[in-house]
């Protein structure tokens, strides 16, 4: 079984007829950055920043969406910097920042039981 | 005389799928007689292990989304990169 994935995306719907598109799998790199990103400076080191937890959790996983905004027009993150990511997902009303919160989550959970599933199988085959 | 189709941008990126390979700094695409263009960039950082991957696909970011072109060959030298890209998908 490979240690590494490709690059896979999966598409998740939301209400509204709305959809997420979002990495299948975060590698190492980009979950030890992510919870970098979490992180603050204090007088007594670093502490985890409640606040961006979230907002960090869907921006690693996020690439696109069919999100638009007051006018009507597409919000456009595909391929932009985080920091444009970051800005339209503070730009969202509560509830649709943490439905699209909920919906990474889920799908991260997923993907690790996915993972587990798939290692613990391989292991019992190999066993066998 | 024959007129020669030069796009240059100050920033780009080669991705493989949606991860970033390697961040340009300045950049051109000429047009090739054959399909596609010729790239040629400076390199501001790489990903030895993404840039190793393909396919891969360079990324400008523009400000109704972005466009993308796929790599058909690639070379790195030191700070400078080289590739022939395929047409805009």
């Amino acid at each position: 079984m490979a240690r590494m994935h490709r690059p896979e995306t999966v598409k998740l719907d939301i209400s509204l007829g709305d959809w997420l598109l979002v990495k299948k799998h975060l590698t190492a790199g980009e979950r030890m950055d992510m919870y970098a990103a979490m992180m603050k400076a204090t007088s007594t080191g670093e502490t985890i920043d409640s606040a961006r937890v979230g907002v960090c959790r869907v921006s690693t996983y996020l690439l696109d969406w069919s999100i638009t905004d007051a006018e009507g027009l597409p919000v456009v993150i595909r391929d932009q910097p985080q920091a444009v990511v970051v800005s339209a997902l503070r730009a969202l009303d509560p509830e649709s920042f943490t439905e699209v919160l909920n919906a990474v989550d889920a799908h991260d959970d997923a993907m690790e039981k996915a993972r587990v599933a798939e290692k613990n199988a391989q292991v019992g085959a190999i066993a066998s | 005389m024959a007129h020669q189709l030069v796009v240059s941008g100050p920033e780009g990126a080669i991705k493989v799928g949606y991860q970033l390979a390697v961040s340009l700094g300045a950049w051109t695409l000429t047009k090739r007689e054959a399909e596609g263009y010729e790239l040629s960039a400076s390199i501001t950082n790489v990903d030895t292990f993404r840039a190793s991957q393909r396919p891969l696909t360079f990324v400008v970011t523009v400000t109704s989304g972005s466009w993308r072109f796929p790599v058909q060959s690639l070379q790195i030298e030191g700070a400078s990169l080289t590739a022939v890209v395929g047409p805009k998908e």
